[in-house]
């Protein structure tokens, strides 16, 4: 793996923090929040007529193509849309590229439904199957989600005994990290917190139930 | 009785983690930045050390033991940490018996998806499993 150098990090980092679109195109359609330093006029400098795909995608290659601002934005609110739609996710859901990866993940993390109370010494409870599936049903629909508006895969998280039996899942890497809690209540929403290690921050409450586009591209951007 | 103290930024405080919490990487994540009972119950280092805070475990050989620096909890937003001595027959809040221990102290506060990850960014190993280093 390549190593960068501080300034190089730095750029990307800061080249990552600057979204591609206005900050209510991005975020229409979410619970969540994406916090930064900056502000409004950071977001889409007028002197820059086109965005490429890679301002959100994270991925610098000549090959990307060149759209047009609007034009992108306004295919990818389409798409998002779409998906968005009640059940429509489920009729066009395309599995990730590597469901074997996910599913060996998942079946590993079964582990935790061995835990018995008081598993740490200090009190911590069981889990419950329920809570484990809909940590399955969440990752995959993430994963899947990566695959249809992206074509890539999803970073694997650890899977880890949350506590007061939810389930938590763990990305970490030198470019980010991202914690979501899947709670044992089937009523409560799954809450999630990440950063960059600097300026920017995604943190919220969703709803497990249903894919979370802003929260895949943002793993997506930065990894 | 012990007084209860204020607890000075420059101090540390000192924690068991359970091996089940320990990661492949040797890692102490998140999920182990937990409260136990309505809090998550530390020791100042004013009173113990790791050995200390380690022997009192069920299965003290079970147990790594961190130490954080306590400014740098009280950095992480909602978090605060109070001295809380415990007495001989002290009762918890499920009212089973406490040891007694003149370091026993709380971090309070909401311990959310935010708290957990920060929490997990300040620590340092003070006893590790298979390789006690000292603090």
């Amino acid at each position: 793996m390549p190593v960068l150098d501080q300034d190089t990090l730095r750029a990307r980092r800061e080249f990552n923090y600057r979204p591609a679109f206005q900050r209510s195109n991005l975020l229409w359609h979410r619970p969540w929040t994406v916090l930064t330093g900056g502000d409004e006029s950071d977001e889409l400098e007028p002197e820059e007529p086109f965005v490429r795909a890679y301002h959100w995608f994270g991925k610098p290659e000549s090959s990307f193509p060149t759209f047009p601002a609007g034009a992108l934005v306004g295919t990818l609110r389409d798409a998002l849309r779409q998906m968005l739609q009640p059940g429509a996710f489920y009729q066009t859901v395309v599995e990730p590229s590597s469901p074997d990866s996910i599913d060996r993940i998942l079946e590993s993390s079964r582990t935790i439904l061995e835990l018995e109370d008081d598993w740490d010494e200090q009190g911590a409870s069981a889990y419950s199957e329920s809570t484990w599936q809909r940590m399955c049903g969440f990752l995959r629909r993430q994963a899947a989600l990566a695959q249809q508006i992206a074509g890539r895969d999803l970073p694997l998280p650890d899977i880890l005994p949350g506590p007061k039996g939810s389930v938590d899942l763990h990305w970490k890497s030198p470019e980010l990290e991202l914690l979501v809690n899947i709670p044992a209540e089937a009523s409560q929403a799954a809450t999630f917190y990440g950063d960059d290690y600097g300026v920017q921050t995604v943190k919220g409450s969703l709803n497990p139930e249903m894919p979370a586009p802003g929260l895949v591209l943002w793993l997506l951007s930065q990894s | 009785m012990w007084p209860k103290e204020i607890i000075p930024d420059e101090s540390a405080v000192f924690m068991r983690i359970h091996k089940v919490y320990l990661n492949r990487r040797s890692d102490v994540p998140p999920n182990a930045f937990r409260d136990h009972n309505g809090a998550m119950s530390v020791d100042w280092d004013k009173y113990s050390t790791p050995s200390q805070t380690r022997a009192r475990a069920r299965n003290p050989a079970d147990n790594a033991v961190i130490g954080m620096r306590v400014e740098a909890i009280r950095l992480i937003d909602g978090l605060s940490v109070e001295h809380d001595p415990t007495e001989e027959g002290t009762l918890d809040r499920q009212r089973r018996p406490l040891a007694a221990n003149r370091a026993h102290s709380n971090v309070l506060g909401e311990k959310q998806t935010e708290q957990r990850v920060k929490l997990s960014r300040i620590w340092q190993w003070a006893i590790r499993l298979t390789d006690p280093v000292g603090w």
